[in-house]
């Protein structure tokens, strides 16, 4: 039967391998690229110690990315990680626009282009979760599944799923480390916590990090806000 | 109107389905490969969705195995699945991060791609609220499971063609205790060729999708996703 169906289809065309690997010469060193790139991007972050500064757009700016935007520069001093406990901000983060989207940026945190950010809450110590921009995408998230508490996540490695219909959603690991706590206030009510408030209490877990230069090559606002503005553009 | 692959697979085990697929959505996550449309049959095999529970398989593991059915776990979404030769499969590995809309859409437009096809065959199927993919007469003849990676998706569409039904009845269908499959053979009461639903397929895909299917070999597929993989471990 199958090969009835092969037949069905007629002639198959011929490609060289560098037609259908189209760039199979940047994949060979892909990886390496891409952390140049990355790190370039981010060489304006300064890495974290006790305290944390970040250059961030203002607050509730429309960003358009051919005209230069004032920055403004925070200074937040971090709790130490012995003992730290993250607790479910009360305040609603200050944000920026996605151009053309009706998301937004919160521009305390970082991000990774795979639409989930990453807060700097404690000493070496970072809150993770999804942005708005996925949660928007995702619509009614029904299920989450995160890694508990004390597993050992590899930056780039798988995180968790979330199921949406019938579509599960895989989420990589935005940094390496362990995981210390894990927000199972969620499951509460998955669409309150995380579709209604991504970046307060829709906070997943927070990660003691192994490899704190990681931090630098995480996308900061303005940039995860331009990848954005231009992919809905 | 955007370029797509499409590769006919013929006969494949799940097992090494789903292994080429998570190849293939590696590649295209690093803009390796432009998306593909993988089309296959699969031997009897019941796979089992990241939620699924195993007491929807309603036959003893002795009886599988003398009908010649295979279990498999799937990361998809969904539950309990049956496939099965006379079944088409459709993967489409599709970058959809560049897309404007929500991932429920995607799912809508495959629905489209199952919904158009069925029309073609003369059958006027539908979507039910309470249930997914496609039933026609409170039976379902496409199941819809999705896994999306990076913004790129795999897993997706199964039409029945022309299964040999009773083999459905190995499980409780998507989980739905008493749902019966059917299929377009079963439907219009003749034979179909699998080969004119496929071509079928293609076209309404192209449109619904707005892409540009490309035909490519099983063989350049399987061999460049290996040789892809095997380099990048260098």
């Amino acid at each position: 039967m199958s090969g009835n169906l092969k037949n069905r289809l007629g002639k198959v065309k011929k490609l060289s391998r560098r037609q259908f690997l189209k760039n199979a010469s940047l994949f060979m060193g892909g990886a390496a690229v891409s952390s140049i790139a990355l790190t370039t991007a981010c060489s304006s972050s300064n890495g974290t110690t006790t305290s944390d500064t970040q250059t961030t757009t203002p607050p509730n700016s429309t960003t358009n990315t051919s005209t230069p935007t004032p920055t403004i520069t925070t200074t937040t001093t971090l709790p130490p990680a012995v003992g730290f406990v993250y607790v479910t901000p009360t305040e609603p983060p200050p944000k920026m626009e996605i151009p053309g989207c009706t998301t937004s940026t919160a521009t305390d945190r970082k991000y990774i282009i795979e639409h989930m950010w990453i807060k700097m809450v404690a000493e070496d110590v970072v809150a993770v979760g999804i942005t708005e921009k996925m949660s928007e995408l995702m619509d009614l998230i029904y299920t989450m599944d995160l890694p508990n508490v004390g597993t050992i996540l590899q930056k780039g490695g798988l995180f968790g799923y979330a199921t949406a219909g019938k579509m599960n959603v895989e989420f990589v690991s935005p940094v390496s480390g362990e995981v210390l706590q894990k927000n199972n206030e969620i499951y509460i009510d998955l669409g309150m916590m995380i579709n209604a408030d991504p970046y307060v209490k829709g906070w997943l877990v927070t990660i003691k990090l192994t490899n704190p230069e990681e931090w630098d090559e995480l996308l900061t606002p303005q940039e995860y806000t331009d990848l954005n503005s231009k992919v809905t553009g | 109107m955007t370029h797509c692959w499409m590769c006919n697979l013929g006969l494949m085990p799940y097992k090494e389905a789903q292994e080429l697929q998570h190849r293939l959505i590696t590649l295209r996550y690093k803009n390796i490969i432009d998306d593909i449309l993988l089309l296959l049959e699969h031997p009897p095999t019941i796979t089992l969705g990241r939620f699924a529970n195993p007491k929807n398989i309603l036959v003893s593991q002795d009886e599988l195995k003398r009908r010649g059915i295979t279990v498999y776990p799937s990361d998809r979404a969904g539950e309990t699945t049956f496939h099965c030769p006379g079944q088409l499969v459709v993967y489409p590995i599709m970058d959809i991060s560049h897309r404007v809309g929500r991932l429920r859409e995607f799912i809508h437009c495959l629905e489209e791609v199952a919904l158009k096809t069925l029309i073609h065959f003369g059958i006027s199927a539908g979507r039910l609220p309470e249930h997914p993919g496609i039933w026609k007469h409170g039976k379902q003849i496409a199941a819809i499971g999705l896994l999306v990676s990076r913004g790129v998706t795999m897993h997706g569409l199964s039409l029945n063609v022309n299964p040999n039904l009773n083999d459905f009845k190995v499980i409780n269908l998507c989980g739905l205790p008493g749902k019966e499959a059917t299929s377009i053979t079963t439907l219009i009461d003749h034979n179909v060729d699998i080969g004119d639903v496929i071509t079928c397929t293609q076209d309404t895909f192209s449109e619904v999708f707005d892409v540009d299917l490309e035909t490519i070999s099983t063989e350049q597929v399987m061999g460049d996703s290996y040789a892809a993989e095997s380099a990048s471990m260098v």
